[in-house]
């Protein structure tokens, strides 16, 4: 039906297509509106606008705020008028002669306001997208299959940030933002509603689609390491791993996200578990990490052996405990001093390193607090560790500059790390 | 003349920038005493919030920012009519971007100017003024 209507009697293509999402460009079949405005980019810049904003009234004054506020005309407004002109006629050349201009597009002004009506023979790929994920949405309750397909065709109508991403205007921020998080709504649905049907090859498919659009979006990335460990593909979701925390270190300057920590335990918790098939290759690894000190660790990871430990312990047993070490407690050491605190942590670890034992934990809460987990500490023992803490970290720095705080609490089963 | 401003409320973002000093997006950090009275939304739920995920909170998308997100701009000035169909108010909302890094959108009820009302025909001003003559 579509189709028939496309064609006019004498078979010319009479739809005009607006290609927003990746790139711009408006055609109607083989003629592009590009060419015909001779690559003006004040026109195009101005057409961008009114179909951003098609069917909306408008300022002259908005339109001179956003799109020529460092123009130094004496008469704006009659720049504008001119600038519309113009873009009439482009767009009268552009559309077949004798057809009416209300079918497509025509730039009205009414009670002060410009507005680009948008005709019926007008299809703009930005309203398409919107369409089809408001309909996938409404058969996500009813029909998952079709859903996923509308959601496809949505996916691929998104070839790209709004207008392109090269192009850099402020008033393009906000619309660009929303078209990116609509993307990335689909993308997400499409990935549970795949993940629900256990197709995990085709979510590293569509993942590595949207990276390749949206390479810093974290949540993609998680998806694809998720399906490859699913797939048991292990060496590449951990390849995928360091390539991407790299990626987004650079990029955010941050370190791990509790998303991607979470998913690095994934991916070691299988690596563990395929090795068991292979007992020398066990052992081998368990000897790499054979270590006669304490085992020094990330807080995530210390929250989770603590909760562990909580678990398995026998609740009556009260040598259990954590030990929290502050430096500057009273304040006396400036806490922006971060070369104090660097060289503070270096001498901590070495410290506790050869003052805990094999089967105690530790690991730096925040700058400037480390937590201790001490299971088994018989007869006062907690004193001698302060004592030899203290000594130890003479030893290694004779001026000690820290003001520490070694602070030693029983472990109760009702106290756990969140 | 004065109006009431009990519904009056307004919502304070400040800008997020790329290293190259791009603008990206904004940020709630903070609305105004009575919001929740005014819009029954929790603050503790939006602030904190970019506006892009505003745009698209359904929980609390009550003053449909979809309409206006595309305004939401450094340095600019606009000012809407819009009618909020759950308040059945209408609000005068007005977008103000002075500085470049803050934006303020003030919501300012006109409810009673769009219904042809002046203010001595509320009655609230009328029982007001019927104390004030009593006392």
């Amino acid at each position: 039906m579509l189709l028939l209507s496309c064609f006019n009697k004498w078979g010319d293509f009479v739809i005009l297509y607006i290609n927003t999402l990746g790139g711009f460009d408006v055609s109607i079949g083989e003629k592009t509106l590009v060419e015909e405005s001779n690559r003006s980019y004040r026109l195009i810049k101005l057409l961008q606008y009114f179909i951003t904003f098609k069917n909306k009234n408008l300022l002259p004054e908005t339109i001179i705020d956003n799109l020529y506020k460092d123009n130094d005309s004496p008469d704006p407004k009659n720049m504008i008028r001119g600038q519309i002109f113009r873009l009439r006629q482009v767009i009268k050349k552009l559309v077949h002669e004798g057809t009416s201009e209300s079918d497509y597009l025509n730039i009205t002004f009414k009670s002060g306001y410009y507005c680009l009506e948008v005709g019926n023979k007008v299809i703009v790929d930005k309203d398409e997208f919107e369409k089809l994920i408001l309909d996938g949405d409404q058969l996500m309750l009813t029909d998952t299959d079709a859903a996923s397909a509308t959601y496809s065709s949505a996916v691929a109508l998104y070839k790209g940030g709004y207008l392109g991403d090269s192009q850099y205007e402020m008033w393009l921020v906000p619309v660009r933002n929303y078209y990116r998080r609509l993307f990335l709504k689909v993308i997400f649905n499409m990935a549970e509603l795949l993940k629900e049907k256990g197709k995990y090859e085709d979510i590293m498919i569509l993942c590595e689609r949207a990276i390749s659009i949206e390479p810093f979006e974290e949540s993609i990335h998680i998806y694809l390491i998720e399906s490859m460990l699913k797939l048991g593909k292990i060496k590449n979701a951990m390849s995928h791993f360091e390539y991407i925390t790299e990626i987004l270190e650079k990029e955010n300057g941050a370190r791990l996200s509790p998303g991607l920590k979470e998913i690095e335990r994934k991916i070691q918790h299988n690596y563990n578990e395929k090795s068991n098939m292979d007992v020398v290759n066990v052992k081998d690894k368990l000897e790499l990490t054979i270590n006669d000190g304490p085992f020094l660790c990330d807080a995530e990871y210390f929250k989770f052996l603590y909760n562990l430990h909580n678990r398995k312990r026998n609740p009556m047993d009260s040598s259990d405990f954590i030990s929290l070490i502050t430096l500057n407690p009273t304040g006396k050491t400036p806490s922006a001093n971060r070369e104090l605190i660097k060289l503070w942590s270096e001498d901590m670890t070495k410290v506790l390193m050869k003052t805990l034992r094999k089967g105690d934990v530790f690991s730096f809460w925040n700058d400037t607090q480390i937590l201790a987990l001490l299971p088994d500490v018989k007869d006062n023992g907690t004193n001698s560790i302060e004592n030899r803490i203290y000594a130890n970290l003479r030893n290694l720095n004779q001026s000690n500059p820290y003001d520490l705080k070694i602070k030693f609490v029983p472990i109760e089963s009702s106290f756990s790390l969140t | 003349m004065e109006y009431p401003t009990k519904n009056d409320f307004y919502l304070k973002f400040k800008a997020i920038t790329s290293s190259s000093n791009k603008f990206l997006d904004y940020i709630l950090i903070e609305v105004s005493n009575n919001f929740f009275g005014a819009v029954n939304i929790k603050p503790e739920l939006v602030i904190g919030m970019k506006f892009s995920n505003l745009v698209f909170d359904k929980d609390n998308n009550l003053l449909d920012f979809h309409e206006l997100q595309y305004h939401m701009i450094p340095n600019s000035r606009r000012k809407f009519e819009k009618y909020v169909k759950e308040l059945g108010r209408w609000y005068l909302v007005n977008i103000f971007g002075d500085n470049g890094t803050e934006l303020i959108l003030f919501y300012s009820d006109i409810t009673k100017l769009k219904n042809g009302q002046t203010p001595l025909q509320n009655d609230e001003m009328k029982e007001e003024e019927m104390i004030a003559k009593s006392v």
